[in-house]
């Protein structure tokens, strides 16, 4: 497998995965690219033991997961108060000022996956939008399928009622 | 509702569930208009955030900044910067890497035997870096820009190997015990046995044809030696320098440590201005163990600022 039908197969997957683990369009946009440097780096070592989509999604992860996590570290100007406070908070994303406002389903959808923890906006993201198995989203999180099974159920139920279907 | 009904829920939307337990939802859908009324809602936040997904397409610009990469061979990695940092460089930068993967492609990179490879670092991560053409000194048109692995995986015994050339001087030296040219050669087949290293000799011959390893070479000449400074070829053998598994550098090590040492290096100017140890080698950190002319070297695949590196035998 070369790198640029490996680009052109997870472009999408990398930057929709990307965009809905980051706060904005611009950090998704360098995380897609760290991603898939790191593909690039690693492909030659890829053996095909795990489904490359797995590998790929796998990661994806290792670095969204790390770049939220130095994000939430970034300190502010206010001091240790203030960092704690933004801690606290889900995500920087939309929040339920837009969810009141907003009529469309798309929208609260959105707006309600942002507001999930990462690791369940992730495990759902990857079965719902991306399509994998519990099997290959257990490997790519490395996660054991039994958590992978709760989780998707956990976050799907927070989003249907933040939806308010 | 319970998270054991719950989690039944979504198994039943993804067609998990047992025969059997299948069987048992279903019946109690069919009995339960309530729990048919949150399948449902389920199933529209389910598709939603397919729609969602099919309607997330990633910028243009992406495809822009992607494409040095794409048109690089895996070995011939450049530096690349996020696009609105670097998308308005300079068109000699352009050529530059044209200039570079043209090289690349002509020149493909063997596969490199992950089992001889230096372990990958982690790096700082506010910088992204990949590797760039060696500096200026490429004797070989089979040789691919800024790649070192070959040195990895060659054979170095191999018969079709040109004769060494004696080995020289890394560096300064302490005074005292600094082994003779015969202990040199009688070092070298202990050194095999004790860490599976392969002789110095055998393996200077191919570093000497790399890049770096050339123009140490031209450095290592007696002429280029200083008056009166003494041999060590016994403690040297050839180690690679990696940045987040990158060959950066290669050259010879100052000790006989087998084990990998992660160094943290500054680089500026293209030039490795500080290198010091993070963690030890067998013995734990010793200075010794850093390549005596390792800072000074000019590199051109990573960037100015401050990376973590390893140090590693480069023959096993």
């Amino acid at each position: 497998m070369v790198f640029d039908e490996v680009y052109e197969r997870f472009r999408r997957p990398i930057w929709r995965l990307a965009r809905r683990l980051t706060a904005n369009d611009e950090e998704a946009f360098d995380a897609t690219q760290e991603i898939f440097l790191r593909i690039w780096r690693g492909l030659a070592g890829f053996r095909g033991d795990a489904k490359l989509s797995t590998w790929v999604f796998q990661v994806a992860w290792n670095y969204l997961r790390g770049h939220h996590r130095r994000r939430e570290r970034q300190p502010t100007a206010l001091g240790a108060a203030a960092d704690e406070a933004v801690l606290r908070m889900p995500d920087p994303a939309p929040g339920p000022e837009r969810r009141a406002v907003a009529s469309d389903l798309l929208d609260r959808v959105t707006a309600a996956m942002d507001d999930l923890p990462e690791h369940y906006r992730a495990v759902v993201w990857l079965r719902d939008a991306e399509g994998l198995s519990y099997a290959e989203i257990a490997e790519a999180l490395d996660l054991p399928i039994g958590t992978v099974r709760s989780r998707l159920a956990r976050a799907r139920s927070a989003l249907k009622e933040a939806v308010d279907l | 509702m319970d998270d054991m009904l719950t989690e039944l829920l979504s198994r039943y939307l993804d067609d998990d569930l047992t025969a059997a337990e299948r069987s048992d939802f279903e019946a109690r859908l069919a009995a339960d208009p309530e729990l048919r009324a949150e399948v449902e809602a389920a199933r529209k936040v389910q598709h939603a955030i397919a729609r969602l997904a099919g309607e997330m397409h990633p910028p243009a610009a992406l495809d822009a900044v992607m494409e040095p990469m794409l048109r690089s061979a895996p070995a011939a990695q450049r530096r690349v910067r996020p696009a609105f940092r670097w998308l308005g460089a300079a068109a000699a930068v352009v050529l530059g890497v044209t200039v570079a993967m043209e090289v690349a492609r002509r020149n493909p990179q063997p596969e490199l035997d992950r089992t001889t490879a230096p372990r990958v670092v982690n790096h700082d991560d506010t910088e992204i870096f990949q590797l760039a053409p060696l500096p200026s000194a490429v004797p070989s048109e089979n040789r691919p820009l800024g790649a070192t692995d070959h040195l990895l995986e060659e054979d170095l015994e191999s018969p079709a190997a040109p004769e060494p050339e004696p080995l020289e001087i890394m560096g300064p030296l302490p005074t005292g015990d600094l082994p003779s040219d015969d202990d040199a050669a009688a070092a070298a087949p202990a050194r095999e046995e004790k860490g599976g290293l392969r002789a110095a000799a055998g393996a200077d011959a191919a570093a000497a044809s790399a890049p770096s390893a050339a123009r140490l070479a031209a450095d290592e000449t007696p002429a280029g030696r200083a008056k009166g400074e003494p041999k060590r070829a016994a403690l040297a053998h050839p180690v690679a320098v990696t940045v987040d598994g990158a060959v950066i550098w290669s050259g010879r090590s100052s000790c006989l440590c087998e084990t990998p040492i992660e160094i943290r290096i500054r680089v500026r100017d293209g030039v490795i201005a500080e290198a010091t140890e993070v963690s030890g080698g067998r013995s734990g950190a010793t200075r010794s163990c850093l390549p005596a002319d390792l800072v000074g070297a000019r590199i051109e695949g990573v960037a100015d600022g401050e990376h973590r590196a390893e140090i590693a035998a480069a023959a096993q």
